[in-house]
């Protein structure tokens, strides 16, 4: 390689998209950030030739539909995250437990949705639906007829299922692309109802006054004593997962991910499945929002927006679709990260955009892989 | 009568603007089967750069209609620009990999348009210069039309049929037409690919940037965040004229926006932005297709 094409090149792979990037940013961004893009590309491109094209990249997904059991690592991070999880919040002061709070509550949404994107490959960008639809359930039925909440909980799951059914049954027919967006559509119908139907909802200024839960002996109006209710729940949910995975269920459905027309030959019914799944992972998202409305106390459309869903879908994503344990830690670092950035508020989400894209770029089945 | 004769003409008003951006989503996902979430925001960067030409201009010359075609050129070509960025940057690199990805991508690149706009515009609503010339109104028989209003519909009008005129009738727009169709194919008889994909995004960007500046002059605001419910309700028109067809992407923009001002006109105001959603589900229901499309779904 002479000079001349070595210089051509350089020209060509960075020169040329620096120059581009910066010249298109400068009538939004102004002279100054303009500039910081450019460079940005520029370190972007750099990192991409230098360390990412040279190997040569050959990934193929293996994914083995046989369950093979924990190895010993696997097993021992479960016991560890546990512990972490029981002894922390006893050293937290208030926010931090109300932070760990969230995550827990991401988590059960997380793992909700990876039942639908992570085992099935269907995409839904309206998933947060359900989770507004179990709070405002529990809200509704403790307001209306003093329901309580150990009464609501399964009522705020299956109220979630029954909506579900009716995304589920026109689209799921269909190809991926158009249950992600008629998903998207259920969502922000479902928010603008909640918004408007003020005799039922109080329209955006929410519903107040809602109770915690109560046990007898057992104090749950606490943070902490509600960050170990939630808990519970998570370690029921992960449970069934793993049950719901190791099953013929959980086979067919990724029979159903890797190859759908080919499930369809060896007998599977994907339409009755992929329905049946539809609506256990909203259940799972129903039972999440009834949790959250009785730790807020309050609920309001505003909780329920289409970003929402986007965070959630990308702690799946970002974890590992398919993989339990990669989708909790997703869960918590999107939770946590934010929270540890909180002097870059701004280019929050700039940052998790990049993310989402590089992430799809370079290693689309998340960090720890799909595995099932 | 008179009001419904009124909720047409606004119907008409904002269904040309869906039909603009539609035919973005509907030329893209004709050409590499991808349902483009930034297009929305595509459109938000037109309204923009309009905007910004109108800003370096200054407030001296607002009898002058010339102002609105420089502005429409000036976000036409911001949007132009970023439509090829986030195609070259975003898109191109995974083309091949699985649907998801791409979705998920795309979702991606509309977040972080949305975030950029905001943090070099500012979160705040910023106002388009209200130009004399085009809050003329027209007065007949108690039905009142702006020229505003005539403007983005004949401006629209004029787009669609160049549009359909160059797919059908040149060279380009045959390897448009033949990417579409087989991609591999259209490889083999020397089509290139890369440029024609190219192309369809710099092509359905201008467009939505055009929609942009009109609906900055219509409405007088702009925002970061209004590509989003329209982009969505735009996907929505291509969807119900039939995805992948040019001439369903014109006609399911115009019927959406008189649905979309009747039902807010006769049903309810506050759910009018429930309808196109509603429309959606429905069209998935029904005739997954579309109004005038092939089968496919």
């Amino acid at each position: 390689m002479n000079l001349r094409t070595s210089i051509r090149t350089i020209l060509k792979a960075y020169v040329l998209p620096l120059a581009w990037i910066f010249a298109i940013s400068i009538p939004i961004m102004g002279l100054v950030r303009s500039i910081f893009a450019g460079v940005f590309v520029f370190a972007g491109l750099l990192v991409f030739n230098i360390f990412i094209r040279r190997k040569a990249r050959v990934q193929k997904s293996r994914s083995r539909l046989t369950y093979t059991g924990l190895s010993f690592a696997g097993r021992f991070a479960w016991v560890f995250a546990l512990a972490a999880a029981i002894i922390a919040p006893l050293f937290l002061n208030g926010y931090s437990l109300d932070v760990f709070t969230s995550v827990l509550f991401y988590t059960m949404l997380a793992l909700g949705l990876n039942l639908l994107v992570g085992d099935l490959g269907l995409l839904n960008l309206g998933y947060i639906a359900f989770y507004g639809i179990g709070a405002y359930t529990y809200a509704i039925l403790s307001a209306k007829f003093g329901i309580g909440f150990w009464g609501s909980l399964m009522l705020g799951g299956i109220a979630a299922s029954v909506f579900s059914l009716i995304i589920a049954v026109p689209t799921l027919r269909l190809k991926g692309d158009y249950l992600a967006i008629a998903t998207l559509g259920f969502g922000e119908i479902v928010r603008i109802v909640l918004n408007n139907w003020d005799s039922l909802t109080n329209g955006p200024n929410g519903i107040m006054n809602i109770p915690r839960p109560s046990l007898p002996w057992i104090q749950l109006s606490t943070g902490i004593g509600f960050f170990y209710l939630v808990l519970c729940f998570i370690i029921l949910q992960v449970y069934l997962l793993y049950r719901i995975k190791r099953s013929r269920f959980g086979r067919y459905a990724v029979a159903i991910r890797e190859n759908e027309r080919a499930a369809e030959m060896v007998g599977i019914n994907t339409y009755k499945i992929k329905t049946l799944y539809f609506m256990l992972s909203a259940f799972f998202g129903g039972v999440a929002g009834v949790l959250f409305a009785s730790k807020q106390m309050f609920v309001s459309p505003d909780s329920f927006t289409f970003i929402e869903s986007v965070y959630v879908l990308a702690m799946v994503i970002l974890g590992g679709m398919g993989n339990i344990a990669g989708v909790m830690a997703g869960a918590f670092t999107l939770v946590v990260l934010p929270e540890l950035l909180r002097e870059f508020v701004l280019y929050r989400m700039l940052i998790f955009s990049l993310l989402l894209i590089t992430m799809m770029l370079f290693k689309p089945e998340g960090l720890l892989g799909k595995r099932t | 009568m008179r009001i419904f004769i009124q909720q047409i003409i606004n119907g008409l008003t904002t269904g040309s603007v869906y039909a603009l951006i539609a035919l973005g989503y509907t030329m893209v996902y004709g050409i590499i089967e991808l349902i483009n979430f930034a297009h929305g925001e595509i459109y938000m960067i037109g309204a923009y750069g309009g905007l910004i030409v109108l800003t370096l201009i200054g407030t001296s010359h607002t009898s002058n209609i010339g102002i609105v075609f420089l502005a429409m050129g000036g976000g036409m070509l911001l949007s132009m620009a970023y439509g090829f960025t986030v195609e070259k940057f975003a898109y191109k690199p995974i083309r091949n990999s699985s649907r998801l990805s791409l979705l998920i991508t795309a979702l991606g690149a509309s977040i972080f348009l949305q975030n950029f706009v905001m943090i070099g515009q500012g979160a705040s609503d910023k106002n388009y210069i209200s130009l004399n010339v085009l809050n003329a109104t027209f007065t007949l028989y108690g039905i009142a039309i702006t020229l505003n209003q005539i403007l983005i519909f004949a401006v629209a009008l004029v787009i669609m049929l160049s549009l359909d005129l160059f797919v059908n009738k040149t060279m380009t727009g045959w390897a448009m037409k033949a990417t579409s169709q087989d991609p591999i194919t259209a490889q083999l008889v020397g089509i290139n690919v890369d440029t024609i994909v190219s192309l369809t995004f710099i092509i359905g960007s201008g467009l939505a940037g055009i929609a942009g500046v009109l609906v900055g002059f219509y409405y007088g605001i702009v925002n970061f965040s209004i590509g989003y419910l329209v982009g969505i309700k735009a996907f929505t028109a291509a969807v119900l004229g039939g995805i992948g067809d040019l001439r369903g992407a014109m006609v399911g923009g115009l019927l959406l926006g008189l649905l979309e001002s009747l039902g807010a006109a006769y049903l309810s105001s506050d759910y009018k932005d429930a309808f196109a959603f509603i429309i959606l589900i429905a069209i998935l229901l029904i005739k997954p297709s579309g109004l005038f499309g092939k089968r496919q779904a």
